[in-house]
C-alpha cells in the first residue's frame, strides 16, 4: 500500500514533520521511498517485513513512530447509534479456519459515486475510487488494517456461512473470473450458495451496485494458513489476502467492523443494525518475561531501564516487574512479539542501531578448523590456473537435451523450473561449457583454455546425488597430448601415484577415449571431442580436446607433503631408440616391456611418432629415450651398450619391433 | 661380413671424416653440422658400423665394438674443437629486439573464486573455518530448522526450485542451512564461514539470477552480544572496501535472526553523494545479519540461555559488483574470457 504524510498527522496527537516522518520509518528499517512530492502532501510506500502485518495500516506506522515524539495516538471516531434491528445469523463449519466471524447489517443505505473527501483519501492510498460503500471498505482497511467485505444485504439468502468449499462448486469474482474451488479454499456461503472466497475476494453474485439498497458488513478473522493455500490454489493474491496471511488480532477486527459501520451509516445515511457474531470473541495475550541483564547482554550496551518501560509503555505494552524481572504483554496486533529476543529487537531499534557500540569480541583464539577438502580444491584451482586455464562458472541448471548425453546417470528435473532451457540439473560440466566456448568465438576469443569446477547431480534409486567434478577443455590450442600432458601434471603435483589410462568408450570422445583409473577405481575421460559432438555445438572446424574428472577421489588421496629424495650421485646415459611397430601398439606396452627388465632404468622419455612410405603397412616409428642411471655406480658404456642390446632384444620378441636405429651420449 | 672387413671399413671411415672436417673452413657453422649428421647422426656412418655389428660372434663383436667406439670418439673430439675455434670467432648477432614479447599461455580465476578467497582469507585472519554443504537440501534444513514457518509470508522471498516437492526435496535457496548441519555436528563455541551456489525462482536480468552464491558466517560462543556482530562486520566491510567506507546497520527481518539488521556501506560509486548504483541514498545494501534466532539454537540442541550468536549472508556476485563496478549479473555466467581476465 502507498502511505499519505497528511494523513497519518491526522492520527496523530502532536506535531510531526515529514522528513521527522521519513527519518523515524528509516531508522526503523522501513526504507520510505516517496512516490509522490507535492506542495500539499508527500506519498511513499514501505518495505514492510513479512512479521509486521499491523503496518499495513495507517493506524500501525502512527502507533511506529509515536514512541519517537511526545505525542499520543488518536484513535479514529468508533461510536455509533443502532438504528436498526435487522440480523444475518453466522455459522462457522470449523473454528480452526475461522476464529471469528462477524457481520452487520445497515440498512437504506444510498449507494453512489464517493464524494470528494473520501475520494482524496483512497487515491492517495493508491485505490481507485468507486462507490461509497466499496471506498469505505478500502479506506477503513487501509486506516485500521483489517480487511472488510461488504455484501448486498438482498442478494444474501437467510443466514451466512463460513466454509470449505466442495470440489467441483465455482464462483465468479468481483473481478469477472471464474474460479475453480475445492476442499482447500475456504469460502463464505449463504444457505443456497457461495457468496466469498473467504479472505481473498468476493463474488459477483452478492456484489454491491449502484442500485444496492441494504448491505452486509463482514470483518472477520481467518486461518492465515488456509487463506495463504486458497489463494495459492486460485492464483489470486489481494490486499485482504495479505493482511489475513500475516495475521488479524481480535481487537483489529472489531475496530475495523464498528469503523465500516460508522463510516456506512454516516456517509451513506444507513441504519445500522445489531452486531451478529461467532466465534472466540476474546484472545488472551502472551505473557513475556525478560530483565534488563538479557537486554544489555545481547544488546552488548547499557541501556537505561527508564527508557525500556518508557518505550513499551508509548508502544502500548502492559508491563508489571516482579523481582527485578519484567513481565510485559504486547498490544493484540503486535503478533510479531513471541519471546524476550523480540524485545530486545524492539529496544534497541528504537534506541537506534547506529548508538550501539562496535566492539570486537575477546575470546578464545582457538580457531574452527576448516574442513579439509576447502584447501585441496582451492590448491587445485591454483595448479590449474598454473597449467594455462582459465575458470569458467556455469550455473548448472541446463535443457533436457544437455544431460541426454550422459545416458548412464538418470538426470534429476525441477518440479517448477523458470524456463526449458533451465529444467534439468547438469550430469556433466562439459555441455554448459561447449556452449561457454561457442560464445567465446562467435565474440573472436578462438584459442584458449577452460577449466571449471562444480557439481553435478543424477538420481541413484530414490535419492538425489550431487558430486564434486573438475572439467577441462582446450580450444585450438596444441594438441590431445598437450592436455593429456596437462592433466598428467596435475596428477603429478598431487602426489597421486597408480594413475591408468585406458582405452575405452566415453560419451564424449565418441572414437578417442581414454578412461582414467586411479587406484584401479575409475574416475574420470580424456577425450578428443567427437564430431558428431561438435557439429551439435556449431564448433566443427574447432580443435578440442577435454577431460572430466570426479574430484572426490582425487581429493582424498592428494597429498601437498614433498617427500625428499636424495638426488642422484652419477651420472646418466641416454640411450635414443627407433622401432617399427604395428599401429594399434599401446605406449603402456613398450614402457612396461622395458621396465620389466629391471634395468637400472630412471625414465623412459617418448619423443617421437611418424610414418612414412617407405614402411611396411600398418606400422609406425616410435622413438624414444631410455635413461639409465644406478645409485651406486657410474655405469661404464659396456653396461650401457648391454642394457641396449637387452632393451632391442626384448622389444623384438615381446612386442615384434623393429629396430630402426639407436644411439645416445654417455 | 667378416671381422677384416669391418675393421678396414672403419679405418676407411675415419679417415674420410678426418679429411672431410680439415677442409670446412672456419666458421662455417652449417657445413660443420653437416658433417656431424653425417657422421655421428642416428643414421650416419658410425652408426650404420654399429649395426653391422649384429652380423659378427660376440668375441669379434666386442674387439670391433672397442674401435668404433674409438672412432665415434675420436669424430666428436674433431667436432668439439671445430666448433669452439668457429665459436670464439663469431660474431654476437645484432637482434631488433623492438617487435612486441609474445605473451605466456595464462589461465585466470573467475571473479566469483577472486571475491570467495579475498572474504574468505579476511575471516579465516579472525579465527573463522571453511566448511561446505549440500546444494539439493530438504525443506527442513533450507527452512524448518530456520525458523521460516511454512505457508506464511516470510517464506516468499525464497521462491524454491523443487526437485521433488512432495518429498520436500529443493534446490537450496540459501547458504543458511549449513550453519544448521554444522550445528548439529559441532558444539560452541563455533567460528565458521560457508561459500556456495544457492538457487531461487528468479527470473534472469541485470540484478537477478535464478543461481547464484552466497556467503554465509557463523559465530556462537558464550557472551557474544550485537556489538560484537557490529564490530566483527565492520572490520570485515572495511578490510573489503577500505577503511574509509561508512558502515550503516538498521532493522531488518529474518526469521532466523533476532534482533536482525541489513548492512549499508557508503556508495563506493558516488562517495556517498548519490548516484544510481546507490539509487541516490549513498548508501549500498552489502548483506543481512543478526542474533542467531534462540529457536534455531533449541533446533540444533544449543541452550540458548548458555549461548548467543550472530550470523550474517551476503551475495558473492552483489559484492563483486560493488568492488569491480560490474554491470550486468549475466556477465558471471557467460563466461566470456575477455571479461573474467580483466580481474586476474
Amino acid at each position: 500500500m502507498r502511505y499519505s504524510y497528511r494523513l497519518i498527522t491526522e492520527y496523530i496527537d502532536g506535531a510531526i514533520s515529514s522528513n521527522e516522518l521519513l527519518n523515524y520509518l528509516e531508522i526503523l528499517g522501513l526504507n520510505p521511498s516517496v512516490v509522490d512530492k507535492n506542495n500539499d502532501d508527500i506519498i511513499f510506500e514501505l518495505e514492510i517485513p513479512a512479521n509486521r502485518g499491523y503496518l499495513l495500516s495507517l493506524l500501525g506506522i502512527v502507533r511506529e513512530v509515536v514512541p519517537f515524539i511526545n505525542a499520543s495516538v488518536k484513535i479514529p471516531p468508533l461510536t455509533f447509534e443502532e438504528t436498526s434491528t435487522k440480523i444475518v445469523p453466522v455459522k462457522i463449519e470449523d473454528k480452526n479456519d475461522c476464529a471469528y466471524y462477524s457481520c452487520r447489517v445497515v440498512e437504506n443505505v444510498s449507494v453512489e459515486k464517493t464524494e470528494t473527501f473520501l475520494k482524496n483519501r483512497i487515491e492517495k492510498l493508491g485505490y481507485r475510487s468507486s462507490l461509497n460503500v466499496v471506498d469505505i471498505s478500502n479506506y477503513v482497511m487501509a486506516e485500521i488494517g483489517q480487511p472488510l467485505h461488504i455484501f448486498d444485504l438482498d442478494k444474501v439468502e437467510q443466514y451466512v456461512e463460513v466454509r470449505r468449499a466442495r470440489k467441483g462448486e465455482t464462483l465468479v469474482t468481483i473481478d469477472g473470473k471464474k474460479r475453480d474451488l475445492d476442499e482447500s479454499v475456504m469460502v463464505i456461503a449463504d444457505s443456497k450458495k457461495i457468496i466469498a472466497i473467504a479472505g481473498i475476494m468476493g463474488g459477483q453474485n452478492s456484489e454491491v451496485t449502484a442500485d444496492t439498497k441494504n448491505v452486509l458488513i463482514e470483518s472477520a478473522i481467518f486461518n492465515p494458513v488456509v487463506v495463504r493455500r486458497g489463494s495459492k490454489k486460485i492464483g489470486l493474491t489481494t490486499e485482504a489476502s495479505a493482511r489475513f496471511e500475516r495475521g488479524i488480532s481480535i481487537d483489529t477486527c472489531k475496530t475495523g467492523m464498528a469503523r465500516t459501520a460508522l463510516l456506512t451509516s454516516n456517509i451513506c445515511k444507513g441504519n445500522a443494525g445489531p452486531l451478529s457474531e461467532s466465534g472466540v470473541k476474546e484472545e488472551p495475550l502472551p505473557v513475556i518475561k525478560f530483565n534488563m541483564a538479557k537486554v544489555n547482554n545481547l544488546s552488548g550496551t547499557e541501556i537505561k531501564e527508564e527508557f525500556v518501560i518508557d518505550l513499551l509503555t508509548r508502544l502500548n505494552f502492559q508491563i508489571k516487574k516482579e523481582n527485578g524481572t519484567f513481565v510485559v504483554s504486547p498490544p493484540s496486533y503486535r503478533n510479531d512479539i513471541k519471546e524476550d529476543v523480540d524485545i530486545v529487537e524492539e529496544i534497541i531499534r528504537y534506541r537506534q542501531y547506529e548508538t550501539i557500540p562496535v566492539y570486537l569480541p575477546v575470546t578464545s583464539i582457538k580457531p574452527t578448523t576448516s574442513s579439509p577438502e576447502v584447501e585441496i580444491m582451492e590448491r587445485i584451482k591454483d595448479i590449474c590456473i598454473q597449467l594455462g586455464f582459465t575458470e569458467v562458472v556455469h550455473m548448472g541448471l541446463t535443457s533436457k537435451e544437455n544431460t541426454d548425453f550422459s545416458k548412464d546417470t538418470s538426470s534429476i528435473e525441477i518440479e517448477n523450473p523458470i524456463s526449458a532451457n533451465l529444467q534439468f540439473l547438469r550430469t556433466s560440466l562439459i555441455p554448459e561449457m561447449l556452449e561457454t566456448i561457442k560464445f567465446n568465438i562467435y565474440h573472436g576469443t578462438r584459442n584458449f583454455n577452460i577449466f571449471e569446477i562444480g557439481n553435478v547431480y543424477y538420481r541413484e534409486d530414490d535419492t538425489f546425488k550431487e558430486e564434486a567434478m573438475l572439467s577441462f577443455i582446450s580450444i585450438n590450442t596444441g594438441n590431445f597430448f598437450n592436455l593429456k600432458g596437462k592433466v598428467e601434471s596435475l596428477f603429478d603435483r598431487l602426489h597421486l601415484k597408480n594413475i591408468e589410462f585406458k582405452k575405452e568408450n566415453g560419451i564424449f570422445g565418441k572414437k578417442n577415449n581414454l578412461a582414467i583409473y586411479l587406484n584401479g577405481l575409475l574416475i574420470g575421460n580424456i577425450f578428443i571431442l567427437s564430431d558428431e559432438i561438435k557439429e551439435h555445438f556449431d564448433l566443427k572446424k574447432c580443435e578440442i580436446y577435454g577431460s572430466e574428472l570426479k574430484l572426490k577421489e582425487i581429493v582424498e588421496k592428494s597429498s601437498f607433503l614433498p617427500v625428499f629424495r636424495e638426488p642422484p650421485r652419477y651420472p646418466p646415459s641416454r640411450r635414443d631408440f627407433s622401432f617399427i611397430f604395428h599401429e594399434d601398439i599401446e605406449w603402456q606396452e613398450i614402457e612396461n616391456t622395458i621396465l620389466s627388465l629391471e634395468l637400472p632404468v630412471e625414465k623412459i622419455e617418448f619423443f617421437d611418432v611418424y610414418r612414412t612410405d617407405d614402411m611396411p603397412e600398418n606400422t609406425v616409428s616410435i622413438s624414444f629415450s631410455v635413461f639409465f642411471r644406478s645409485t651406486t655406480e657410474t655405469l661404464s658404456k659396456e653396461d650401457v651398450i648391454g642394457f641396449s642390446e637387452k632393451v632391442i632384444k626384448t622389444i623384438y620378441q615381446k612386442l615384434k619391433g623393429q629396430l630402426r636405429g639407436s644411439g645416445g651420449e654417455t | 661380413m667378416k671381422l677384416e672387413e669391418i675393421k678396414k671399413k672403419i679405418k676407411e671411415v675415419g679417415e674420410k671424416a678426418v679429411k672431410e672436417i680439415s677442409t670446412i673452413s672456419e666458421g662455417d657453422t652449417e657445413k660443420l653440422e653437416r658433417w656431424k649428421v653425417k657422421y655421428l647422426g642416428r643414421k650416419g656412418a658410425v652408426n650404420d658400423l654399429f649395426t653391422s655389428l649384429s652380423l659378427l660372434s660376440s668375441e669379434e663383436r666386442k674387439e670391433a665394438g672397442i674401435q668404433i667406439n674409438a672412432l665415434k670418439n675420436k669424430l666428436i673430439s674433431a667436432y668439439e674443437e671445430n666448433k669452439s675455434k668457429i665459436e670464439s670467432k663469431r660474431e654476437e648477432k645484432k637482434v631488433n629486439l623492438s617487435f612486441p614479447g609474445k605473451p605466456p599461455e595464462t589461465g585466470a580465476f573467475h571473479p566469483i573464486t577472486l571475491i570467495s578467497r579475498e572474504i574468505t582469507t579476511i575471516f579465516i585472519k579472525m579465527g573463522f573455518g571453511v566448511v561446505t554443504g549440500p546444494e539439493i537440501e530438504t525443506d527442513y534444513y533450507n527452512f524448518g530448522a530456520l525458523n521460516i514457518p511454512d505457508e506464511h509470508p516470510s517464506k516468499d522471498v525464497w521462491d524454491t526450485f523443487y526437485i521433488a516437492e512432495k518429498e520436500k526435496i529443493l534446490l537450496r535457496t540459501h547458504t543458511s542451512p549449513v550453519q544448521v548441519r554444522i550445528m548439529e555436528k559441532v558444539s560452541p563455541p563455533l567460528r565458521i564461514i560457508t561459500i556456495g551456489k544457492c538457487f531461487r525462482r528468479d527470473d534472469i536480468d541485470a540484478t537477478h539470477s535464478p543461481v547464484f552464491h552466497q556467503i554465509e558466517g557463523l559465530m556462537v560462543d558464550r557472551g557474544i552480544n550485537f556489538s560484537h556482530l557490529k564490530g566483527i562486520l565492520t572490520h570485515f566491510i572495511m578490510e573489503m572496501f577500505g577503511n574509509t567506507v561508512k558502515v550503516k546497520f538498521t532493522p531488518s527481518f529474518f526469521p532466523f535472526t533476532e534482533p536482525s539488521a541489513e548492512v549499508s556501506m557508503s556508495c563506493n560509486i558516488c562517495k556517498g553523494i548519490g548516484c544510481s548504483t546507490c539509487h541516490n541514498t549513498g548508501y549500498i545494501e552489502v548483506l543481512g545479519c543478526g542474533m542467531v534466532h534462540p529457536q534455531v539454537f533449541r533446533n540444533v540442541g544449543y541452550n540458548p540461555d548458555e549461548f548467543t550468536g550472530f550470523a550474517f549472508g551476503m551475495g558473492i556476485e552483489r559484492l563483486a559488483i560493488i568492488k569491480f563496478g560490474i554491470t550486468d549479473i549475466r556477465y558471471f555466467f557467460q563466461n566470456d574470457t575477455r571479461v573474467i581476465k580483466q580481474f586476474n
